[in-house]
């Protein structure tokens, strides 16, 4: 069905992908794993003809599809060879409704407009659309009112509208997945992949990337693993080891972190009181916790569905009702210098938006809040405000903290832009450790991070916790919070 | 008691009455606002405290453009005023000519002099009893005659892109070049960054201080320079006061342009507008630094000058004592107003009531 | 990375280059190319400093420089009022425009503070407003030495006021040292480089630290703990107080205080020097700043006389505008096209 033959792609100097050779046939399920930054994503954006790919020089080698060499430049080009692709970013529209957005650019139309006016400026039929969509949501076992406008869902319906709007095309002949299922719980995977089945079973072929070792193994006929840009190995179904897989995906062998079990904690640290929080598609309502000193708390639940609601609630940037207790005394100045000052601190989940300063250097990074917030790293002059940063200091704790976390950047003055996901969520945990907090919120520490650097950031926060810091992580992985909380909470 | 009130009563009215009879006539003067234009405001001030009963001054509003109605309709309230015997209109705009159409169809014997205001000269010249504004053309013969008298053996021109596109701009311009040539001086046209191209004014006056040095000490001292547009006169007098080169005027030729800032002339507000005062201090200020007999302009602005001088020409004509035909006696009274010789040139030659003035210079 | 050259840096070069040898055929002198350049660098380069703060601070560009300009001018008016002359007169120029500038940025923050997202467009417009509001200022304000009043009317402030009695290039004059022709400003010189030098300090202060944190990544900041309004008004009110100073710089360069709608567009050629060298939002650097000036002055000095030396005034004219206003145009459409780009 589709043939991928010595496929190259630089970006600048840097070759991202080296001579990809990759076969699916009618109706396979063909998985590709690897860490990130392994190319699989490059791959996918050159089968749908992303404009990036051209922008940036274009690819080499050949593709086939139905033994047709085919160019693929722009995504028309790749729809009209009835290729679809389902976006690790949302490519919806959210100001339209879910069948608008279901149903775009394939609407149905009045036949009597159609001939007056053309395809293109008939009018559209929105009944049979709202019918149509309807249908097609109930293979999903969703009962949803397609009249919505889609910013009103939660993320993993989303999510489903997208597959939905590819699922939805009677031409689709070949499905690219990018890690459909990062932002989806459980039982929502469970029937995403029970629907790529049934459309395999069509005859339409499905490429799924992900990083996730146990659903590709679940669904895929086969498994190509992707390391730097190059095919490491391609597993057929009787020989899926996910050890084996895992160790190809890395490069070396992982070792899962567990943490003590069964701690026990006496005091009260933190206690939160019918505590709501309104953020615009996450709400919190009513909810009530007491946190011990010392321990580690895991939030879990779906992406979207309030737990990192929490963390931006206590940090006041939101509106919120009811009390925060810390140390028996109501915090009642939400200021986040104040919380701060408090030794609350919060990792965001979204660290390229929110968790750090892209520009500038890893020390920069690792030292603001301190420097900021408790005159740390500063020379020792009377007025703070405008106090010089004592370089040498900063330079040397940025050197020693680089070492202990194994953060991978060419100096601490490397900029943080250029480094790894993995290496980029260290940084932003060097800061946190830096300021030395007495609670650390922490939300989805591992998202998008592969095996190898998860496990390490694992480690990172039970050593943390075991200086003294209570922990909250907020995280969808429910099999890590089972393996490093000491209570787990759902929302 | 009663009786008292009374005869109070009618020695107001005869009162009242001797006075309408010895000034039984008004004058109405129009010019724009002090926003507008400074000097034109200013002159129609200054006769009205010359006459305060006789003169009814008004404004125009300040955006004429936008807004002609309101000024033609002001204009035709002046005209139904029964004492009103005379309109003086010094505004510079063109549109005015409509409102005096209407005056002179319901009082003919209204008198309208305009100084000046910018329709078609042939028609205006049919409606208007007199038509009176600046020679600007002719002073492209003028200023260079009195560069070449002061001294001058070269003509610097200053302007740029947009000043040249205008026709009378230009045309004066080759005018000061035939007539430099034809007097033996060199005359160099150069152009600066133009002010209306975006960055504003500032690069052009940057350029004229860093050029004005870089061409003296090309063409030495006596050399004239004339720049055309009114912010370049600051630039171009306070160098001269530095470098000693000739200015024969200024783009509008009067003391309060370029001289009050270029010289830091400290006029304080008792002698404000008072000319006699200000042109002193010049020419002071001339000496000190050294320049007497390099600078020159006309004594008066146009724009003060105007107001009063056709004031006087109406009250003369009202009078009887001065003939509107009479040319002669209409400049007497322009040299009486302004102080030096008034040179009247007719606009067009068969046009007898529209004449263009060039005035006499002082010499600082 | 982020230092290397780029296009429309590339382009400028190129253009002041050619205007620079047709300058040498045309017989321009060179001696009074590099004196006015050396001036001229000065003079307008500490407004475009001025722009850095803000930019810096996630702000966007000061279009409404006029702000801090009229700050300046009214210092300079009070001085000048008080009849205080030589480099008296300029020094307490500046410490009477310091006061003026704060209460005015601190107002012109509390605009911006609430307009987030649009600060250019609103910049500009109070930029705008703010000058025809001060022309009304001019002509009624109670000043009263002679020498600054309308000629004629006797009362309000002349549009141009002569400074030469008072503090006319004070600083131009000020530690000159002839070195083969070529007049070398020392005092304004070290004037200039002082300032850069405060300004790249003040970037490596804790607070100033913490505005281009807020310029670069607001939440990010908001999440350390920094108070994000006071950053910003502080950004503000420092652009403010530093186009104040400009001012004063400019017009004892000049010679005259300019009054009424002359600074209406000063924000426009400051901005297009600051693009010019490279300045993008919230890395703006101090050289990007004095190179910026550098190049779009030059391109002043020489385009000019080498116009008229090819009898092509309009042409120089016309190259001029495409190449200051084409940087703009790309500087923003290189902001854009950064926001969008991600693979």
């Amino acid at each position: 069905m589709i043939k991928i033959k010595n496929i190259n792609k630089k970006f600048r100097d840097i070759e991202v992908l080296k001579s990809i050779n990759i076969e699916v046939k009618e109706g396979e399920i063909h998985g590709i794993v690897g860490a990130n930054g392994s190319g699989k994503t490059t791959l996918l954006n050159i089968l749908f003809g992303h404009p990036n790919i051209l922008k940036t020089g274009g690819y080499s080698g050949e593709i086939f599809i139905n033994n047709l060499k085919s160019k693929i430049s722009r995504p028309n080009d790749a729809i009209r060879l009835g290729i679809g692709m389902i976006h690790q970013e949302f490519a919806i529209i959210p100001e339209m409704t879910v069948a608008e957005n279901i149903k775009i650019y394939r609407e149905n139309t009045f036949k009597l407009t159609d001939k007056i006016f053309g395809k293109n400026l008939s009018y559209i039929d929105k009944s049979q659309n709202y019918i149509d969509t309807k249908s097609i949501l109930k293979t999903f076992n969703i009962d949803l009112d397609p009249s919505l406008k889609v910013f009103n869902l939660s993320l993993n319906m989303k999510q489903f509208i997208e597959i939905a709007r590819e699922i939805d095309r009677k031409d689709l002949k070949i499905l690219l997945l990018d890690e459909p299922t990062a932002i989806l719980n459980k039982e929502d995977t469970v029937s995403l992949i029970s629907i790529l089945k049934k459309l395999s079973k069509k005859g339409i072929s499905i490429i799924y990337v992900s990083h996730k070792l146990d659903e590709v193994i679940a669904l895929c006929e086969r498994i190509t693993v992707m390391r730097d840009g190059e095919i490491i190995k391609t597993y057929e179904r009787q020989e899926f080891d996910s050890d084996n897989i895992s160790e190809n995906m890395m490069g070396y062998k992982v070792n899962k972190v567990i943490n003590a079990q069964n701690r026990e904690f006496k005091n009260i640290l933190l206690k939160f009181n019918d505590f709501s929080v309104d953020i615009p598609g996450e709400t919190v309502k009513n909810f009530n916790l007491d946190v011990y000193k010392g321990e580690i708390i895991g939030i879990s639940g779906s992406y979207g569905r309030g737990n990192t609601a929490l963390s931006w609630g206590i940090m006041g940037l939101h509106k919120t009702k009811g009390e925060i207790i810390l140390n028996n005394k109501k915090l009642s100045n939400r200021n986040v210098s104040n919380i701060l000052l408090n030794g609350i601190y919060m990792v965001p989940e979204d660290r390229r938006g929110a968790g750090l300063l892209l520009n500038h250097s890893v020390m920069e990074n690792i030292i603001f809040t301190s420097l900021q917030m408790k005159n740390n790293f500063l020379m020792p002059y009377p007025f703070k405000l405008f106090s010089f940063i004592n370089k040498q200091k900063s330079l040397d704790y940025s050197k020693k903290i680089i070492d202990q976390l194994n953060i991978k950047c060419s100096s601490a003055l490397q900029k943080v832009n250029e480094l790894s996901g993995g290496n980029q969520q260290k940084v932003c945990l060097a800061r946190a450790i830096t300021f030395d907090p007495e609670i650390l919120f922490i939300s989805e520490p591992t998202r998008g991070i592969d095996l190898g650097a998860k496990e390490l950031i694992l480690d990172m926060l039970i050593s943390i916790n075991k200086k003294k810091t209570t922990i909250i992580i907020s995280s969808s992985e429910i099999d890590e919070l089972k393996r490093i909380c000491d209570r787990i909470i759902e929302v | 008691m009663k009786k008292k009130f009374l005869g109070l009563i009618v020695f107001l009215l005869f009162f009242s009455f001797t006075n309408a009879n010895a000034e039984s006539f008004k004058i109405g003067v129009v010019t724009p606002p002090l926003s507008a234009s400074e000097d034109e405001f200013r002159g129609g001030q200054k006769v009205s405290k010359k006459y305060p009963d006789m003169i009814k001054h008004i404004t125009l509003p300040a955006n004429f453009s936008e807004e002609q109605e309101t000024a033609i309709s002001q204009i035709l309230s002046l005209g139904s005023e029964k004492d009103m015997k005379a309109i003086i209109i010094c505004a510079g705009y063109s549109g005015i000519l409509p409102a005096i159409q209407k005056i002179k169809e319901k009082r003919p014997d209204i008198l309208v002099i305009t100084a000046p205001i910018w329709d078609d000269p042939d028609m205006m010249a049919k409606y208007i009893d007199l038509c009176f504004d600046t020679d600007w053309l002719k002073r492209g013969e003028t200023i260079p005659t009195k560069a070449h008298k002061m001294g001058a053996k070269t003509f610097i021109h200053y302007s740029f892109p947009t000043h040249m596109a205008k026709e009378l701009l230009s045309k004066r311009r080759d005018m000061m070049k035939k007539t430099s040539e034809a007097l033996g001086m060199k005359f160099v046209d150069i152009s600066t960054p133009d002010p209306q191209a975006g960055s504003g004014r500032g690069p052009m006056l940057q350029f004229l201080q860093e050029d004005i040095p870089r061409e003296i000490s090309k063409y030495g001292k006596d050399t004239s320079i004339f720049g055309t547009n009114c912010p370049m006169q600051d630039v171009i007098i306070a160098k001269a006061l530095e470098l000693g080169f000739i200015v024969p005027e200024q783009c509008c030729p009067t003391p309060t342009q370029g001289f009050p800032a270029a010289m830091g002339l400290e006029i304080k507000p008792e002698d404000a507008g008072d000319f006699n005062k200000i042109n002193k201090m010049i020419e002071n200020k001339a000496k000190i630094a050294k320049v007497s007999g390099r600078l020159s302009t006309w004594p008066v602005p146009v724009g003060v000058f105007f107001p009063e001088f056709s004031v006087e020409v109406a009250k003369g004509i009202i009078d009887g004592k001065i003939d509107k035909k009479d040319i002669h006696q209409i400049s007497e009274t322009a040299k009486k107003i302004a102080g030096v010789e008034v040179y009247f040139n007719k606009m067009k030659p068969n046009l007898d009531n529209y004449y263009l003035i060039i005035m006499d210079s002082i010499y600082y | 990375m982020q230092d290397r050259i780029d296009i429309p840096q590339i382009i400028i070069i190129i253009f002041v280059l050619i205007m620079m040898i047709t300058a040498w055929f045309a017989n321009i002198s060179i001696t009074y190319f590099i004196n006015d350049s050396l001036i001229r660098l000065v003079m307008n380069g500490v407004l475009v400093l001025s722009l850095i703060p803000m930019l810096n601070a996630g702000v966007g560009i000061n279009y409404g420089l006029p702000i801090g300009v009229v700050a300046g001018l009214m210092g300079m008016c009070l001085a000048v009022n008080f009849n205080i002359k030589e480099g008296l007169g300029f020094i307490l120029s500046f410490l009477f425009s310091i006061p003026i500038a704060v209460i005015f940025g601190y107002i012109y923050s509390m605009i911006l503070n609430r307009v987030k997202g649009k600060e250019e467009i609103t910049a500009t417009f109070v930029g705008f407003s703010f000058i025809y509001l001060t022309s009304l200022f001019w002509s009624i304000a109670p000043f009263n030495n002679p020498s600054m009043l309308w000629p004629i009317g006797g009362e309000g402030m002349r549009p141009t006021i002569g400074l030469k009695p008072y503090f006319e290039k004070i600083l131009n004059n000020l530690w000159v040292i002839e070195i083969q022709k070529i007049k070398i400003p020392l005092g304004m010189l070290f004037f200039y480089f002082g300032l850069c030098i405060f300004i790249k300090f003040f970037f490596k202060t804790k607070i100033g630290i913490a505005s281009i944190a807020v310029g670069e990544n607001e939440t990010f900041a908001k999440l350390s703990g920094i108070d994000i309004p006071k950053i910003r008004t502080l950004a503000i009110i420092l652009s403010t107080v530093i186009a104040a100073l400009g001012i004063c710089v400019y017009s004892q360069s000049y010679g005259f205080i300019e009054l009424y709608d002359a600074p209406l567009m000063v924000a426009f050629s400051a901005a297009s020097a600051i693009l010019m060298g490279g300045g993008k939002e919230g890395k703006t650097k101090v050289t990007h700043a004095v190179i910026g000036t550098y190049l779009f002055q030059t391109i002043y000095i020489l385009s000019a006389p080498i116009a008229n030396e090819l009898l092509l005034p309009e042409v120089a004219e016309i190259f001029r505008n495409i190449i200051t206003n084409g940087v703009i145009l790309y500087a923003i459409l290189y902001k854009n096209q950064k926001n969008s780009s991600s693979i």
